[in-house]
């Protein structure tokens, strides 16, 4: 068994989450996410992201809108929409579920 | 001193080395076919270039100008290779090739990146994994005693081996496995072929991949080791070879099938090893008469004979060009195959009914003929009949009576036919039966009554026509015209030398009836030492037509067309 993969796919499985919790709290750009998450050691390599906010923004859970930025190209500000938060929500309910029922299990 | 770029990535312009440049544009690449099928997938790729300008723009400061290599690696390393970028989501198909069987995929390709003329012997170089040296040595010796077959073989295998054009190609043209990291190694190897297009990938990535999927399928192209690979190359031919071969044949199949229906060739017919060319069409119209039932029994019949021709033809071009195989053809095919049957069954059956009932028509006209004279029985001489039998261009069906000549607007001629008998009274009468065919008896003696015969009737001589002929329009049901001829006894009977035309006797073969004078006795006919009279001969003159014409039209030269046409045919069994 390789715990790298299997930590892997645990970190895969709450990234929606995590995106998502980050994005809750303020509008951000991309970089903002990618510092956070790689502050909390959740993804190794960048690229990860980007697939993953165009597939929340098409499902309807993300909106973003653009800005210009002085030091580079324009920026995507990412924004939750009230489908998203109710998404969160769920999300919320269900990681505090899992919470319980890991700690009730490991006794 | 190093060169550099102007690249403008997001709306930003970096200068960048080129070495640089050639990596971040494998990277860039990379993406794209990661993500090409991906939804949404061009979005995601501009994001991430938006994020590599900003990168980018960082890590230069005010005091530095160029992009360097290791500028890029870092960039790289930070937002990480494709297959990092976690394979499991379930809309990626990409995850087809990652995740694959590790089994190997590998197909000649002609290697054109090391090609010296169509990359032939360099794609068995990289196929093989051998110097592509040997193979164009072994082509050039083979050359000398195989008298410039092998140079054959090479065209053949320029034109059937495709070029390795994508990235996947190249690898299975190596036997690599094809998944993405693969891919990537490839493609920075591969420093010359930075110029390819994102459309080209995203189409190509889609080829190779339905060609892999393909590959699956496929014993032949499962065959891993090379002599199956060589093997397949020789079948290959053999099919394109077969493929030629059925190309030529469903070609001119067709061409001829077309040219017969349409009308622009003509049926072939061989009489006495001489070629009397009847136009198909005019035939049809005489039996099938009537628009939409012409229309409908043609288009049957194009359908039931054109449609094989066409999916031999079909199948050749398959053969050769090695097309996919569709199953929507087939069926399709087949489908309209069966309408053309419907429709040839059901008007072969209507055409068939319309044969089923005999009917008759009846006349008979007294003739008064002077005491002592003979009656002069004589046929008219038609200029037509005339021109048909010295052209030759005419083909007698005996059974039925007639003849079909070349020419289309004057196809039909029946042939009347007179039998001479005794009368059981004192008087002279001449009786017609008029017969045809129809669905039902009234239909079949109203179409008898319609046929066009004349004869000329003065003082004591009769004068036949040598033929009759139908309404315009009118369609043929094997119309016939007898007639009987009842002579009292005692009665002298002169007879031209053109009555064996008409003539249909039991007792006398109607060359030995003509030119003679006969008296009827009580047994027939007897031969009489009567004096011939002179008389006078009726000119029918029905059809002033220039002979020129005509006698153009006999000299028709025979096409390759009509002649498979012909065989075809009769290959068939249904010559007419």
């Amino acid at each position: 068994m390789n715990i790298e993969k299997t930590k892997a796919q645990m970190r895969k499985g709450v990234l929606e989450y995590c995106i998502l919790s980050i994005i809750n709290k303020k509008e951000v750009y991309a970089s903002d996410i990618i510092f956070q998450l790689k502050e909390a050691e959740l993804i190794v390599v960048e690229g990860t992201l980007y697939p993953l906010l165009t597939r929340l923004k098409n499902d309807g859970l993300l909106s973003y809108r653009w800005e210009e930025s002085k030091t580079g190209p324009p920026r995507k500000y990412y924004e939750i929409t009230d489908d998203g938060k109710k998404f969160l929500e769920g999300l919320d309910k269900s990681w505090n579920d899992l919470l319980e029922a890991v700690n009730k299990l490991k006794g | 001193m190093k060169k550099t770029l102007t690249v403008n990535i997001s709306g930003i312009v970096f200068h960048i080395d080129e070495d640089a440049y050639n990596v971040l544009n494998d990277y860039l690449q990379s993406i794209r076919q990661h993500f090409s099928r991906t939804e949404g997938g061009d979005e995601i790729i501009e994001d991430i270039e938006a994020r590599i300008a900003e990168m980018l723009k960082d890590r230069i400061g005010d005091n530095r100008q160029v992009i360097t290599l290791d500028d890029i690696e870092e960039i790289i390393n930070a937002i990480g290779q494709p297959s990092e970028f976690g394979e499991e989501f379930e809309d990626e198909p990409s995850a087809a090739y990652s995740g694959g069987n590790g089994k190997k995929t590998k197909r000649l390709y002609r290697d054109s990146d090391h090609a010296v003329m169509g990359g032939v012997c360099s794609g068995l170089g990289a196929y093989f994994h051998t110097d592509p040296v040997w193979f164009r040595i072994a082509f050039v010796v083979a050359c000398i005693p195989g008298l410039g077959t092998p140079l054959l073989v090479y065209v053949i295998l320029w034109a059937i081996v495709p070029e390795a054009k994508t990235v996947t190609e190249k690898l299975e043209m190596k036997g690599e496995k094809v998944n993405i990291s693969n891919i990537e190694k490839s493609i920075r190897e591969e420093i010359d072929n930075l110029k390819n297009k994102f459309n080209d990938l995203t189409r190509s990535a889609k080829r190779s991949y339905k060609k892999k999927s393909e590959a699956h399928s496929s014993d032949l192209q499962n065959v891993g080791n090379a002599l199956g690979r060589v093997l397949e190359v020789f079948v290959k031919i053999i099919l394109v070879f077969v493929g030629i071969i059925l190309l030529i044949v469903g070609l001119s199949l067709v061409l001829a099938f077309l040219a017969a229906i349409f009308g622009f060739g003509h049926q072939v017919f061989i009489v006495d090893s001489e070629l009397i060319f009847i136009s198909f069409p005019a035939v049809v119209d005489l039996i099938l008469g009537n628009a939409d039932s012409n229309m409908f029994f043609t288009s049957g019949m194009l359908l039931l004979f054109g449609i094989p021709l066409l999916m031999i033809l079909y199948g050749g071009v398959k053969l050769i060009f090695g097309l996919e195989r569709t199953r929507y053809v087939g069926i399709f095919a087949f489908n309209l195959w069966l309408i053309g049957l419907i429709l040839t069954g059901y008007y072969g059956f209507k055409i068939a009914k319309s044969f089923s009932q005999h009917g008759v028509h009846q006349e008979s006209v007294n003739i008064n003929v002077p005491q002592n004279q003979p009656l002069i029985l004589d046929v008219g001489n038609d200029k037509l009949y005339d021109r048909l039998y010295r052209y030759d261009d005419y083909v007698e069906v005996d059974e039925m009576n007639m003849i079909l000549t070349t020419r289309e607007d004057d196809l039909y001629f029946g042939l009347p036919k007179l039998e001479i008998k005794k009368s059981s009274g004192n008087y002279l009468e001449l009786e017609f039966y008029y017969r045809a065919r129809g669905k039902s008896e009234r239909h079949a003696s109203e179409r008898a009554e319609k046929i066009l015969y004349r004869y000329y009737i003065e003082d004591n001589q009769i004068t036949f026509d040598p033929f009759f002929k139908l309404e315009d329009r009118e369609v043929w049901r094997e119309q016939q015209v007898e007639m009987v001829l009842k002579v009292p006894e005692g009665t002298y009977l002169q007879l031209s030398d053109d009555m064996y035309k008409v003539l249909n006797n039991y007792y006398h073969s109607p060359y030995k009836l003509s030119g003679e004078t006969w008296i009827m006795t009580d047994s027939g006919l007897e031969e009489s030492e009567f004096e011939t009279v002179p008389f006078e001969e009726i000119e029918i003159d029905d059809e002033p037509d220039d002979i020129e014409r005509n006698a153009a039209g006999s000299q028709k030269p025979i096409t390759m067309i009509t002649f498979l046409y012909s065989n075809f045919l009769q290959f068939l069994g249904m010559q007419v």
